[in-house]
């Protein structure tokens, strides 16, 4: 029972890992895609420049897609740990 | 002493005739509607005693009242429930991630200007409050259900028993 309590807490702490990851990827990436077209009043950027920034917005969305459901896990794992002790312990008082 | 009658097996020995044993732990009168057990569950209703009230006539107000008595301290075996603290941090995690999420809500709905895009920190909250408030709801929901049916078992447990 005990190590099971610990795989939920490590997952916890690997997922919410996972997802400040994402998330701080996802912003560096929509950030860098953005400096594109930092000066764009005094110089157009050329088509590969647009098809450069596309591509960082599109990684950048694709990790903002798994910050939700790793979110999720994260805060689940987190949640489920007080609701097994709390059955234990309904269990023991019994 | 020869004509005491052999004891029924089928029946327990303290209430059949002839038995010498020691005294059994039950009233004078023998009551089917009292079990043994109800003397943990109902303390209220053993503690309307016969002869308490001509000595204390100024404390007759609890053994008269319909309200249940308090417990009886002479009740060893009964303790009031102990609250479940894994289940009530359980309930508070669950209630702060809802109010969170609530607040990035707020948050999202109140804001004046769309956020700039060459500001990190204004992108990065931007993410917080469009990717994590539906996870912070979805989970303190799921939480609050879990408390709810942390209960129900609880009182299923209490009914099997």
């Amino acid at each position: 029972m005990r190590w099971r309590l610990i795989v939920l807490g490590a997952l916890a702490v690997l997922l919410a890992i996972g997802c400040v990851l994402c998330a701080t990827g996802a912003v560096d990436l929509a950030y860098r895609a953005q400096q594109v077209f930092g000066d764009v009043t005094q110089t157009q950027p050329t088509l590969e420049q647009q098809d450069e920034s596309n591509r960082l917005y599109q990684e950048s969305f694709g990790l903002q897609l798994l910050t939700t459901p790793l979110a999720v896990g994260s805060l689940g794992s987190a949640l489920a740990v007080p609701l097994v002790l709390a059955r234990r312990w309904q269990l023991r008082e019994r | 002493m020869a004509k005491r009658p052999a004891l029924d097996p089928r029946f327990d020995p303290r209430f059949q005739r002839g038995y010498d044993g020691p005294e059994p732990a039950v009233p004078e009168v023998p009551s089917t509607r009292e079990p043994a057990p109800p003397s943990t569950r109902e303390p209220g209703r053993r503690s309307t005693p016969e002869p308490e009230p001509p000595s204390t006539p100024g404390s007759a107000v609890p053994s008269t009242s319909a309200t249940p008595a308090p417990i009886e301290p002479d009740d060893a075996f009964w303790e009031p429930p102990r609250r479940n603290p894994f289940a009530i941090a359980l309930l508070i995690g669950s209630l702060a991630m809802i109010a969170v999420g609530l607040w990035l809500i707020w948050s999202v709905v109140t804001v004046s200007s769309y956020p700039d895009g060459y500001d990190r920190g204004a992108q990065a909250f931007g993410l917080v409050q469009q990717q994590l408030t539906p996870a912070l709801l979805i989970t303190g929901l799921l939480g609050v259900i879990g408390w709810f049916v942390l209960g129900a078992l609880a009182a299923s447990d209490r009914n099997r028993s």
